[in-house]
């Protein structure tokens, strides 16, 4: 089994999020799927999880933020 | 002048030839080269026969033939004169047909007489055989891409094989075999030379996602050119030379014979062939011991052929393969910049099929999909107030009780500040009052978070902080620590009227729990899951019959979701299964007073009733199970026992909301494991390989998945969330499921491996990473790496610490099922070329024991004998016996050993000193205490540690040396007593009763310890003993801390199994005769004297006392004991309405817990039991 594409230590990765403000590990080379866009990178894997770490303060989505705070 | 010109070596191709033409001779020849070419028109025979002698006179090679040399080597005998026969019969001489001889494996047979047969491991057969051809306007546009990079065709041939291959196996790095031609150019006349040079040569491609598919063919091309220097080389020489076996099962040929095209194709007739003369077509037919061959052959139109072996590759699979082949070949004529991992290898037809078809209605009729928790309750409790919501022994409640008790806790929860998503911590025992807890939390809008009631208090306390729950509702006084407000369930409810719903906007994305489970990271992962995706999960369509679900998973797991939430969200009963483990029979009981229709059991358990009484579902509409890899046996007896009872197996991870697969058993008659079936309702699941593409049916991919259910993350761990619920190409989001599974004909999904290290044991989930760092905690470990063999974990570590300190230490914040069963101390961990822990090449737990060397000749061989007992490599001189898995038969052996040598030990010693240096010195010392060879009344089996000592009673043989199995587990710390039957020490004495035995037994033990708190246990007849002489003592107005029974039952005749105990014992001195005690006797006096620990004396007084206790056992009438029992039931070979736990009822005023130990009466204090049964012990002593 070739290795899973999100456990490359070497690789370059982008951090993505959605319209939700939910975020996702994802590599550089893989087409970016629809409703979601560059958070940041291209850079490490570590870099991108701490740059995920750092700024997914909260981990609802927005939309229930929306909702319960009318 | 001799018949030959030459005696030449074999080329590489040759032997390989030769090889396998030995290697079969009944087998159909399958190098039968041959072309045919058909002539139509007045054929002149003498000028045909004149033109095949000239050829075959010019090349030497033609009139080869092949033989075997005395020494075993084949060469080539080159004849000077070989007659070619053209006519219409057989050829019978060397030389053969008008073919290229090297091929003629016919021919090669014909000269071989009986001699050396290689052998090998596969059989050619005839290959089955499909066809394409590209049109002339890809053939064109492919030439021109390659042409335009100086690419060959054979280039792109093996590119395009590589990734076929590459998505065939789930592998991005592989290896086939590709043909040269094997003319190399600096030999003159090289090109001009009629014969087979050819040679097959691995071809090894490594595949980089982002790489274009220009850049792989560039990539490859160079590679291969450099390697040309080496193409005449054999591929046994390769092998040889890299040290690898088989290197491929695969291979691709490019057949750029110099054929005149244009003649085969018709077009000239006049330009080589005589007048008059018409070559009609030309077929060709070869084959091949490879699964895949592909030859491509050059022209105006490409053409391919896939020769495949029928019974590895099906003529429907080689079909598809060739499809997909065509559609690469296409992929890289239209655009050769497209990244590997943009390419999609799927036709259309496959991917509709894939990714929609076998996934179900994207949005299916999820009823209630905007719905909470409590509103879809409230909808039933409206609906039908006053059906049965909860029910269990002795208690029944109503939607209407449900919802007003819930109601009244839900206030109470929200005065304690519970607003939606606050956590709350559950620790409560499986009582009615699970059910009302978690409603009234979802009530409140909070996320319950269920803790396990084995964890450590450490553990406890940890997820207590991790999730900051600023209150815990429970029914215990809690005993760890913990900031958190706490709720007793367990006091009374006040009598005032229910209020009413509390009125709190909980939205349906809300959190509606968290459940903890290992994680890599070192540090369990609390996997958050939402109000809606437990909506969804109940709403599914395949409940229907889900009507009445008992309620016996812990609460802590994720089936307490299903067992709860979807019996009581669809107007049904949750059936609450009373308190503790329960084992087969249990459930058979609970079947029938219950009128269940709907159960979850693990594979496991599944496994266990399978075996025991498979019978038990069949008044269930249906039994799920899951959880481990499923036995086909055990479903197959299920589905043959409970013929009208659905079997449904379901698979799934936390993240996903308890099942996100399920698959209908109907027949189980297909080899191998059942798969775990199709996506649930609204989840959907995708197959995909390292590029992020989904596989075809067949080849293993990684499982996604991606829907209603899916978790919100790891409660507070967003990067961790992050890289296991990621973008899906399909939509949304989806999670990583790190399984290894493959897609069937049928679309039904099969599980294969997992992708990481995660492993489960007796259902548990399990990460040895968690493992690993909680022990690189102790500050004696330098290195540590955990792995599992034979489903025991064991721990290898590098550092200062003892095992057992080690084991404790862990056993202090890790539930028990992650303690490692071993601890082997190493030098240093194995590491793999790049610097990772080599797993494979860490040794077993048999090789490893690591103490210091001996330094004496008495050291030596007791360090010798240890390992001879022990069935190790070596044993230090400092290592403890029962730390290396010694047991009590392994002491006799020991013993009966060391006296052969010359060395005096008892038994006794052994317990007493365990290590071989100890006993070495006992050897030096004037007075020793023998004891009485190990036959005494009370022996220590570890007299030292700071707990209150476990004291253990004889089972009917009256030996207590089966409790030595005990001590590796309980601890250095735990001292350990075994009383053993007065009969071994005085022969003629003959215990009254159970009760003078007990009384007997008191004397002694008050001696070692004048007062309580005691701590009893006893194994079958030792149980009545033990619970004879704690209802003494009790009497006597001591304290009992723990009574222990072991299979131990009142009123019942001792299991003859006791006899196996005896015969077990003797074994270990090579007697297996049936156990009577003549023959025992007999044989012992015809083995002479060396056994001295288990001398005639011994044996008879054992058999008696056995005879004895049988009789005395059936007399004993047991009176009440004040207190609780810690009940081990022994679950294999129970049968229906034998005796169980609850026959102690009328004998026990407290609560009786049972715990199941999968194993025989006879054999509990074996290794595997013996570890749950000290684990059940130590927490009772905890």
């Amino acid at each position: 089994m070739s290795s899973n594409p999100f456990e490359d230590p070497e690789g370059v990765y982008l951090a993505l999020i959605n319209d939700e403000g939910q975020y996702s590990l994802w590599p550089a080379w893989s087409e970016i799927p629809a409703g979601w866009t560059v958070a940041f990178g291209e850079d490490s894997r570590q870099a991108c999880l701490d740059h995920i770490e750092a700024n997914w303060t909260d981990m609802r989505p927005n939309s229930l933020i929306r909702a319960t705070e009318q | 002048m001799s018949q030959l010109e030459d005696i030449l070596p074999l080329s590489p191709l040759q032997q390989g030839l030769f090889f396998h033409a030995v290697f079969d001779e009944a087998a159909p020849d399958v190098y039968t080269a041959q072309l045919v070419l058909e002539l139509e028109g007045a054929l002149d025979v003498p000028a045909l026969r004149d033109a095949a002698c000239r050829l075959v006179h010019r090349h030497a090679n033609l009139r080869a033939s092949f033989r075997q040399r005395a020494g075993g080597d084949p060469v080539q005998l080159v004849h000077r004169r070989a007659e070619i026969p053209v006519g219409f019969h057989q050829p019978s001489h060397p030389a053969g047909r008008l073919v290229d001889t090297a091929a003629g494996g016919r021919a090669v047979r014909a000269v071989l007489g009986p001699g050396a047969r290689p052998r090998a491991a596969r059989t050619p057969v005839n290959p089955g055989c499909v066809r394409a051809r590209l049109d002339e306007d890809l053939t064109g546009r492919l030439a021109s891409v390659l042409r335009a990079r100086s690419l060959t065709l054979n280039t792109a041939v093996q590119g395009v094989w590589a990734l076929l291959l590459a998505q065939l196996t789930g592998r991005d790095d592989v290896v086939f075999g590709g043909t040269v031609s094997g003319r190399p150019p600096e030999l003159p006349g090289a090109e001009r030379m009629i014969g087979l040079f050819i040679n097959t040569l691995p071809v090894r491609v490594r595949l980089h996602p982002a790489e274009t598919l220009a850049g792989l063919l560039e990539r490859l091309q160079a590679e291969q050119s450099e390697l040309f220097a080496h193409h005449h080389l054999g591929l046994s020489d390769i092998q040889r030379a890299c040290g690898l076996g088989r290197l491929f099962d695969t291979m691709t040929v490019l057949e750029n014979y110099p054929l005149d095209t244009a003649i085969l194709n018709g077009r000239s007739m006049e330009a080589g062939v005589e007048a008059g003369l018409r070559l009609a077509g030309a077929s060709g037919s070869d084959a091949t011991h490879y699964p895949l061959a592909l030859a491509v052959v050059p022209g105006e139109r490409l053409s391919l052929r896939l020769d495949h072996r029928p019974d590895v590759v099906p003529h429907a699979e080689a079909v598809r393969l060739l499809d997909r082949l065509v559609l690469l070949l296409g992929a890289v004529a239209a655009d050769p910049e497209l990244p590997l991992a943009r390419l999609d290898p799927l036709s259309a037809d496959e991917l509709v099929r894939i990714l929609d078809e076998w996934n179900g209605p994207e949005s299916p009729p999820v009823p209630g999909a905007a719905a909470t928790i409590a509103s879809a309750f409230a909808e039933r409790a409206r609906r039908a107030p006053d059906a049965e919501a909860v029910v269990g022994d002795g208690f029944s409640l109503s939607y209407a009780e449900l919802d007003g008790r819930a109601n009244r806790l839900a206030h109470r929860l929200i005065g304690l500040g519970v607003r939606p998503e606050t956590p709350v911590a559950v620790l409560l025992d499986r009582s009615a009052d699970v059910v009302v807890t978690t409603l009234a939390i979802a009530k409140a809008g909070g996320a319950y978070v269920p803790i396990h009631h084995s964890y450590p208090p450490d553990r406890m306390s940890w997820v207590m902080a991790d999730t900051g729950a600023p209150v815990l509702v429970t029914d215990r006084t809690p005993g760890f620590e913990h900031a958190a407000e706490v709720v007793r369930v367990d006091e009374p409810v006040p009598a005032d009227p229910a209020p009413p719903e509390p009125r709190v906007e909980v939205h349906p994305e809300h959190l509606a729990y968290v459940i903890y489970t290992s994680g890599s990271t070192g540090t369990p992962k609390g996997v958050a899951v939402r109000q809606c995706d437990v909506v969804a999960l109940a709403a599914d369509r395949r409940w229907e019959w889900h009507r009445r679900v008992l309620m016996h998973s812990p609460h802590a797991f994720d089936a307490s979701t299903y067992e709860i939430w979807v019996p009581l969200l669809r107007g049904g009963t949750v059936v609450v299964a009373p308190p503790g483990d329960l084992g087969p029979d249990a459930f058979a009981g609970l079947v029938a007073r219950h009128r269940l229709t709907a159960l979850f059991i693990t594979t496991a358990l599944f496994n266990l009733v399978a075996e025991e009484a498979p019978g038990t579902f069949a008044p269930l509409a249906e039994v799920l199970t899951g959880g481990e890899a499923a036995s086909a046996a055990a479903m197959r007896r299920v589905r043959a026992a409970c013929p009208q009872t659905l079997l449904g197996h379901v698979y799934g991870p936390t993240e996903a909301t308890t099942y996100a697969t399920y698959h209908p058993v109907s027949t189980v008659s297909r080899a191998g494991t059942p798969p775990i079936g199709r996506a649930m309702d609204g989840m959907r699941a995708y197959v995909l390989d390292g590029f992020l593409r989904p596989v075809p049916p067949g080849a293993p991919g990684e499982l996604y998945l991606a829907g209603a259910g899916l978790a919100r993350g790891y409660l507070g761990r967003p990067a961790l969330t992050a890289e296991r619920f990621v973008a899906c190409p399909y939509g949304g989001r989806m999670y990583r499921t790190g399984d290894v599974v493959r897609w069937s004909a049928d679309g039904e999904l099969e599980y294969l491996a997992r992708a990481d290290r995660q492993v489960k044991i007796r259902g548990f989930r399990i990460e040895p990473a968690e493992i690993e760092a909680a022990l690189a905690g102790h500050p004696g470990v330098v290195q540590v790496a955990v792995t599992v063999r034979d489903r025991r974990l064991l721990a290898y570590v590098v550092g200062t610490v003892a095992a057992e300190e080690l084991r404790r230490f862990a056993g202090r914040t890790l539930p028990e099922y992650m303690v490692p069963s071993s601890v082997i101390g190493l030098d240093a961990l194995p590491l793999t070329p790049n610097g990772k822990v080599d797993r494979a090449a860490l040794p077993s737990a048999l090789a490893a024991a690591v103490g210091r060397d001996p330094r004496t000749p008495e050291e030596e061989s007791l360090c010798r004998l240890f390992a001879q007992v022990l069935g190790l490599e070596r044993v230090g001189a400092d290592d403890g016996f029962f730390d290396l898995g010694g047991d009590s038969i392994g002491v006799i052996r020991l013993v009966s050993l060391a006296a052969r040598e010359g060395l005096v030990i008892s038994p006794r010693e052994v317990f007493a000193r365990q290590t071989a240096e100890a006993l070495a010195r006992a050897q030096g010392e004037s007075t020793r205490d023998l004891g009485e060879g190990g036959l005494e009344m009370l022996l220590p089996l570890r007299a030292s540690g700071s707990r209150p000592p476990l004291f253990c009673v004889h089972p009917g043989a009256g030996l207590g040396w089966p409790y030595a199995g005990l001590l590796r587990h309980l601890g250095p710390d735990q001292p350990l007593y075994a009383f053993q039957a007065r009969v071994l020490a005085e022969p003629d004495y003959v215990a009254p009763s159970i009760e003078a035995m007990a009384l007997d037994y008191l004397e002694r033990l008050l001696q070692v310890r004048p007062h309580g708190p005691y701590r009893l246990a006893g194994w079958s007849m030792g149980g009545l003993i033990a619970h004879a002489m704690a209802v003494e003592l009790r009497e006597r107005g001591e304290e009992v801390a723990l009574l222990a029974l072991l299979d131990s039952y009142p009123g019942q005749e001792i299991n003859s199994d006791e006899r196996d105990v005896l015969v077990e014992l003797l074994s270990a001195i090579d007697y297996d005769g049936p156990g009577e005690i003549g023959d025992v006797v007999e044989f012992l006096r015809e083995q002479g004297g060396p056994y001295a620990t288990l001398d005639e004396r011994t044996l008879t007084a054992v058999y008696r006392n056995y005879r004895n206790g049988v009789k005395i056992s059936e007399e004993y009438a047991p009176r009440m004991f004040e207190g609780d029992v810690l009940f081990v039931t022994a679950a294999h070979g129970h049968e229906e309405g034998g005796p169980t736990a609850a026959d102690w009822k009328p004998y026990v005023t407290g609560a009786i817990h049972d715990h199941q130990v999968a194993c025989d009466h006879a054999n509990m204090l074996s290794p595997g039991p013996v570890a749950e049964i000290a684990a059940l012990l130590r927490e009772d002593t905890e």
